[in-house]
């Protein structure tokens, strides 16, 4: 199945996809996406030493699964997620490998609704015009 | 602590990847929170920075319970497997995770108009909402800012419903204005 049909049948059904990223350093990050791809998305954010659980009553929640694309990722080392490096970079490469891998395929006509515009380049970051909304705890 | 990762993305990556940040009981970057923090956060926070596991241990239970307004309702599924999520952490990152060094530059260059929404509660046992929102007032310009009775430092938690509407109706608001930026750029 293409990444872009498992994200719509994703959309039907609601149900949460859950994926292995990997950070530059190689450590292999647990991140988990629900909602509609073709809505804004939101990288939610969890603080100190927290996880996704911490947003249940977001991901249950009908009217954020049909208005936005929630993603999350676990933070290193907690559950999931292995244990190689940690350094001061560590959220930052997080979440660009989370975006990478979790973003909609670009749509064929501009969707000015969607937060991620296209998935982000490894390479070149800088140069898209993706965006997203953060929120952090 | 997680809103104080826009810091880290500002600096490497330019505010333009970010369309809007909502605080869910945080604050804005790292070297500001001795700005905000409550005298309790203060003494509390050593402990859960401490390597001897059978000080962590108790700690992880009072941690998971202050992150709510009233931890000891908090049912027994959420409190052990948010505590599960804590301790399964390796102490090395947990140490280092608030200590480390943040340069919040970049981001404070778009403070004046990079959106944000800040949901706080009156409750919160680490950063004072209060406080926060004088912060806010004094240095972003494009913020709104939700203090709420009976709410702790997971608004997220403790407020759900209210939480949810102010998030979709962020978003919906950003949409709005990136459809009109779009159309003013591409005026000839």
């Amino acid at each position: 199945m293409k990444f872009a049909s498992l994200l719509t049948s994703l959309s039907l059904s609601a149900s949460t996809f859950a994926v292995y990223v990997t950070s530059p350093d190689g450590t292999k990050i647990w991140a988990e996406a629900i909602g509609n791809p073709n809505k804004p998305a939101v990288v939610f954010v969890p603080g100190f030493s927290c996880s996704s659980l911490a947003f249940n009553k977001q991901w249950s929640d009908p009217s954020m699964i049909e208005n936005l694309y929630m993603v999350c990722q676990f933070q290193r080392v907690v559950i999931q997620c292995s244990y190689l490096t940690f350094n001061r970079f560590v959220m930052m490469f997080e979440v660009r490998a989370l975006v990478t891998n979790l973003s909609p395929t670009p749509p064929t006509r501009p969707n000015l609704s969607l937060m991620i515009s296209k998935p982000l380049s490894t390479t070149s970051v800088s140069e898209s015009k993706g965006q997203f909304l953060l929120g952090g705890i | 602590m997680g809103g104080v990762t826009a810091a880290d993305i500002a600096t490497y990556y330019g505010t333009d990847l970010i369309r809007g940040v909502a605080l869910l009981g945080s604050f804005p970057h790292r070297n500001m929170f001795s700005e905000v923090v409550t005298q309790w956060a203060l003494g509390f926070i050593p402990r859960m920075l401490d390597f001897d596991l059978a000080k962590f241990g108790p700690t992880v239970k009072e941690f998971v319970e202050s992150c709510v307004a009233f931890g000891d309702k908090l049912d027994q599924e959420t409190k052990y497997s948010w505590m599960g999520a804590v301790a399964g952490q390796n102490p090395n990152v947990r140490v280092l995770s608030i200590p480390h060094i943040q340069d919040e530059t970049a981001l404070m260059k778009a403070r004046m108009t990079l959106p944000y929404l800040v949901l706080h509660g009156t409750m919160d046992k680490f950063v004072d909402g209060l406080k926060l929102k004088a912060y806010m007032e004094k240095n972003f310009g494009n913020f709104v800012f939700r203090l709420w009775k009976d709410v702790g430092h997971a608004p997220f938690w403790d407020a759900p419903n209210d939480a949810n509407k102010e998030i979709i109706s962020f978003t919906k608001r950003l949409s709005r204005v990136s459809i009109l930026s779009f159309f003013f750029s591409n005026r000839k």
